[in-house]
């Protein structure tokens, strides 16, 4: 294999990994952490995207204003969501899964009641590098750099800011962090729409590269929550060891054939034979097989089963 | 859990909106047996809600327009059309239900719909069960041979054969192919492969020059968003020309990605499937000018017929910029193809109008001249050759009249063995 | 076996007496369809049972429910022309079901996988099946005659493989010892065995299930639901009971596939999609999960309101006149009507769950269990009435209004 192409695989498993980061990272706060399984992550990810659409093409605001719009747009919805209806059903893990599902459909359908059900584009100008004789999009790079700043703020965030201390106690223990006299209700609600403003961040990051749809939200939420929970509770150490592992796999298989298995049958051009490997349907089969192989051998994700180690 | 004594207030709610649910059907009006009246039924399945949609509000707009207008010029044989559509909210289980729906409860005599070729399978059964007279209007992958169904959406060989000369001579003999991973994309693909090293025919064609394919075609799934590793390895075949039988809203990313990859200008695109979803108004003109399409209709198009249709259309949906595109040309089509049958026949009944059809219906539509051709119940059309111009629109390249469905017209002859009811595909 | 209360005698009354006249008080699309929503209701009753009594949501019930129908499918393709029945496709595809689901059960409660990921776990299930089932439409993908045939759905091959659709999935077809003729179990105009077939079934399943519930698997899963750790501390295999449960609520699923098969004659993937998955649940929210009715209930209520919704179609123009405020709103509840099926799901997931605690079916029973009197002199009657009257009317021509 030439040098080119090596550097064009290095750069298409660092594409996968950055796109599984930028869809958990939103959801290892909401559900890794606060164990809340939000089937409306998707479409938090498609409000991100439409913000910067309605930016960009209705209100005609450069680029990067929309974007830093959409977090701050989705964590408000985040948190309205959280205050409505989620509030009401901690302890009830099966009947948030189901509310935030109902809130899922409501939420596609008001989109494509506002927006139409066309896939929109948002234009930009970016250009692309050669790599031998390939050439490369620089706004993959841009996604990357992206992703990489976001996880490094919430690991700032959490780390060094009261407000990450205060988050941090009220999840590990809220009885004993409101005796503590932290805002507890307050503190569910901040992280939740944290949680929702990082979708935001991350649908807006990659509107441009994927198409604006409502149902965009759909495509991404097995990804997001198989990531996840592959992750385990620990937020950053999780979500970026699961990401780098499912995102090597899925890009590998994706390039790669494994066999390939001839059958009887007419093809055109002989023989038949089915290729296992080597497409992007493989690439997810792939990465849902690792993931539930790894889930059997480490229930508690990979981040969980560090903890217990040590 | 802990469970909440019962009071009426909570009876009155539940039963409220159980007996509320349960008396719709009262609601419905019970439609009587149309001999009696003056008006006779016509049934629609087509997608006006869900993923769909970009192809059934064109289509639906286009059968509301042809059923009005026939209706205005004086219905058919003396009797108004009543229209009864159900939207199957592009849910392939709905298919099959109202279908029997239109069937067995609104007696229609006549069906048109069904957009994706599993749509149309998944109730084709039903239409072979109850010997319903049905219409499919879309564009698919060919083959469908069926007494009871007429076919008015183009086949893949009547788009490659112009397509496969232009680029042959314009671009280079080289290609890569991309195709959505569906039965439409991989039947599409079987007679790409053989009408392109064939140079444009399904024998070879005399004096022309023969294609040869580079790389691996690749069969991509309809739900993949990112083109990363494609776009790669079509950079490292180096091919020619692209071929894309890429389809739905996650392709559309395809092309935007292609064209931040800048590839735009280096590798030219042809395409049977781009511009059916209206994918050349969503993306910029720095994204796919230049793609070449080959399809019976183009808004652009200019004729009489089509000039008067447009304008119609606009009106209608009071939008002087509507793009009608297709889908919709080919709805029209089909009912007025229905219509000038009914009205050849005499009659209303499925074998009359089935007979009608079978002598070689042939009129100006705003397509240009079509014709049914009486063994395969497909169309002959005239195939339009264009490419994307930079305002979200088409330039007509060249025309190209009386091209028929070859490969349907091989393997399907509904008068020689009419008891047929299958789909047939390249081998 | 205990004597059948009162309110249950009732109840029982009152959805068999009508649902036994339908094909005859009504026009035959009406068994069609509810042929259709008893087929749903049991892939909704085996979710019910695996949630509802053992408390784990598998949105995996769709996936064993493919696969009946599927290998029915297949078997039946290939042996109805030699053997004229589909004995043998009946028993593959409840096989095929029940196999697959002690598998994953297997995996899941003897990997000690806590209840939510198991939930995740059957959902990647069926997200696999599905991606798989998409991609057969080539033509290797063939078992015999029968071609998977990929998003197009399930046919019979011709001679050659040229040939794609040449004959579909067959009814059930029974031909015992003693028949003269094999018997095809269909919903036409001609027949309505193939309805009655769905109801007996459907009959029969709920029956047994009831039994089962009784027994002690039954009670010892309903147990696990509650508390664990306490019924393993009392030497119980809490794995075994789990698996035992998963697996016949597997095969229910794999019958209701089959059915449906036979029904339409057709399965294609989307019966290993996420959509219907989703379905499934909202059924069984709606109708309520600890009552195995509630999958019916719910299923009939959605199947009407969706084929409510799919009737109206607002299409009426905007005047061009029209100020922009106008149009506007006219625009905007044109766009919402059109969007409804999504709103109405939506929020019957989130009404249900923060208002109505366990769905419809409960608090209707707990009113029928109170007002018996009411039920057996006045609701019965009327129920008998109105039916007979219907029968009376379109048979016989026999009608009062």
């Amino acid at each position: 294999m030439s040098l080119d192409t090596a550097v064009i695989m290095a750069l298409e498993i660092l594409n996968s990994i950055t796109i599984l980061v930028l869809l958990a990272l939103g959801l290892a706060l909401i559900f890794g952490m606060m164990r809340i399984v939000n089937l409306a992550q998707g479409e938090f990810f498609t409000a991100g995207a439409f913000t910067v659409l309605t930016a960009v093409r209705y209100a005609h605001l450069p680029l990067w204003i929309g974007m830093l719009l959409a977090p701050c747009v989705v964590a408000g919805i985040g948190i309205a969501i959280e205050w409505l209806i989620i509030r009401r059903l901690y302890g009830r893990p099966l009947d948030v899964m189901l509310a935030t599902w109902g809130v899922s459909l409501l939420l596609i359908g008001l989109i494509t009641v506002i927006f139409g059900a066309v896939t929109q584009g948002i234009p930009f100008a970016l250009g692309n590098f050669a790599v031998g004789r390939y050439s490369y999009p620089e706004y993959r790079i841009v996604m990357t750099t992206v992703a990489a700043g976001l996880m490094l703020s919430v690991y700032l965030l959490f780390r060094y800011t009261g407000f990450g201390r205060r988050a941090r106690a009220t999840i590990a223990n809220p009885e004993m962090a409101s005796a503590a006299g932290i805002n507890t209700p307050r503190m569910f609600m901040l992280t939740f729409g944290l949680g929702a403003g990082l979708a935001g961040a991350a649908g807006a990051i990659m509107a441009p590269i994927v198409g604006v749809v409502p149902t965009m939200g759909v495509l991404y939420i097995a990804r997001a929550f198989i990531t996840v929970v592959v992750g385990g509770p620990v937020v950053l150490l999780g979500t970026l060891s699961s990401a780098s592992a499912l995102g090597f796999i899925e890009a590998l298989i994706s390039r790669f054939p494994l066999f390939r298995i001839e059958t009887a049958g007419h093809c055109a051009p002989p023989p038949c034979e089915i290729s296992i490997g080597g497409s992007a349907f493989f690439g997810q089969i792939a990465l849902l097989i690792f993931a539930i192989l790894l889930l059997r051998l480490l229930p508690q994700g990979i981040s969980g089963f560090w903890r217990q180690r040590e | 859990m802990a469970k909440r004594p019962l009071n009426r207030r909570d009876f009155l709610r539940t039963a409220a909106v159980a007996g509320g649910a349960t008396a719709f059907p009262a609601v419905l009006r019970l439609r009587p047996s149309w001999a009696a009246g003056n008006s006779v039924p016509v049934g629609s399945l087509l997608d006006k809600t869900g993923g769909i949609n970009i192809y059934g509000l064109p289509a639906i707009a286009a059968t509301e327009y042809a059923v009005a207008e026939l209706n205005a010029k004086g219905g058919l044989l003396g009797k108004q059309l009543e229209l009864i559509q159900y939207d199957t909210q592009s849910d392939i289980a709905n298919f099959p239900k109202f279908a029997k729906k239109l069937i067995l409860e609104d007696q229609v005599v006549v069906i048109h719909g069904g957009i994706t070729s599993a749509s149309r399978e998944s109730f084709r059964p039903v239409i072979d069960e109850y010997k319903q007279l049905y219409f499919y209007n879309i564009i698919y992958e060919g083959g469908v041979c069926d007494k009871y169904v007429f076919v008015t959406g183009e086949t893949p060989t009547q788009q490659m054969g112009p397509l496969a000369k232009y680029a042959l001579k314009k671009y280079g003999t080289k290609a890569y192919t991309v195709a959505a991973d569906y039965n439409f994309g991989h039947i599409s693909w079987k007679w790409w492969d053989i009408f392109w090293r064939n140079g444009g025919g399904l024998e070879p064609v005399a004096g022309g020059k023969r294609g040869q394919h580079v790389g691996k075609v690749e069969f991509i799934p309809l739900d993949v968003t990112d083109f990363n590793a494609t776009i790669n390895r079509i950079q490292e075949a180096k091919p020619d020309v692209l071929m894309s039988f890429l389809v739905g809203g996650a392709h559309i990313n395809f092309y935007r990605q292609f064209a931040a990859a800048g590839l735009k200008n280096k590798i030219p695109i042809i395409s049977t499937t781009f511009g059916f979803g209206n994918e050349h108004i969503v993306l910029d003109a720095k994204e796919v000018e230049g793609l070449v399409a080959c399809y019976p209709y183009f808004d652009e198009v200019d004729n009489p017929q089509n000039r008067a249709f447009k304008a119609a259309m606009k009106k209608k949906m009071n939008n002087p910029n509507y793009y009608i595109g297709d889908a919709g040309a080919e709805s029209y089509n089909g009912w007025n193809f229905w219509a000038k049958a009914v009205q050849k026949a005499g009659s209303f009944d499925r074998e009359p109008v089935t007979k009608a059809l079978e002598t070689g219906i042939e009129w100006d539509s705003p397509m240009g001249r079509v014709k049914m051709d009486p063994a395969s119940h497909h169309v002959i059309f005239t195939m339009h050759l264009a490419a994307v111009n930079n305002k979200h629109g088409w330039n007509v390249i060249e025309s190209f009249p009386n091209i028929p469905p070859t490969e349907t017209m091989q393997l399907c002859d509904l008068i020689k063995n009419p008891n047929q009811h299958t789909q047939y595909q390249p081998k | 076996m205990r004597r059948i209360s009162s309110p249950e005698a009732l109840s029982a009354l009152l959805v068999l007496l009508p649902l036994l006249a339908v094909p005859w008080a009504f026009k035959p699309y009406t068994a069609n369809v509810l042929a259709v929503y008893m087929i749903y209701g049991l892939l909704a009753m085996s979710l019910g049972l695996i949630w509802g009594y053992a408390g784990i949501m598998s949105f995996g019930q769709t996936a064993f429910f493919g696969i009946g129908a599927y290998a029915y499918g297949a078997i039946g393709l290939n042996l109805i022309d030699r053997t004229h029945q589909t004995h043998a496709a009946l028993l593959g595809g409840l096989a095929a079901a029940a196999l697959l689901a002690a598998v994953v059960g297997y995996f899941m409660f003897y990997g000690r996988i806590s209840d939510v990921y198991a939930s995740i776990i059957t959902m990647a299930l069926t997200l696999v099946l599905f991606a798989f089932a998409v991609s057969t439409g080539g033509d290797e993908w063939v078992i015999g005659v029968a071609r998977f045939g990929g998003f197009n759905g399930m046919f019979g091959q011709g001679e050659s493989s040229q040939n794609i659709a040449n004959f579909q999935i067959p009814p059930v077809t029974l031909w015992l010892p003693g028949m003269a003729a094999p018997f095809e179990f269909k919903i036409n105009r001609e027949s309505t065995a193939g309805y009655f077939l769905v109801l007996g079934a459907s009959v029969v399943i709920y029956l047994l299930v009831r039994f089962l519930l009784r027994s002690r698997l039954g009670r010892v899963t309903v147990a696990i639901r509650e508390n664990e750790a306490r019924v393993a501390s009392l030497g119980y295999d809490t794995r075994f009971y789990k698996l035992a449960l998963f697996t016949i609520a597997g095969a229910i699923a794999g019958l209701a596939g089959m059915l449906f098969a036979a029904w339409g004659r057709f399965v294609n993937p989307d019966r290993f999609g996420l959509g219907f998955a989703a379905s499934t649940v909202v059924y069984v929210l709606l109708g309520g999960r600890t009552n195995l009715l509630g999958g019916f209930v719910g299923a009939a209520i959605i199947g009407h309101l969706t084929s409510y919704l799919a009737e109206v179609v607002p299409f009426t123009t905007i005047p061009g006149d029209a100020g922009p405020w106008v149009t506007f709103l006219m625009e905007a509840s044109r766009r919402i009507v059109r969007e409804a099926p999504l709103l109405v799901q939506g929020a019957v997931l989130v009404g249900v769950v923060l208002v109505l605690e366990d769905g419809i079916t409960p608090p209707l029973f707990r009113f029928l269990t109170r007002h018996r009197r009411w039920g057996w002199w006045l609701l019965l009657p009327a129920v008998l009435l109105y039916f007979g009257h219907r029968v009376a009317c379109l048979q016989a021509d026999l009608c009062v209004f």
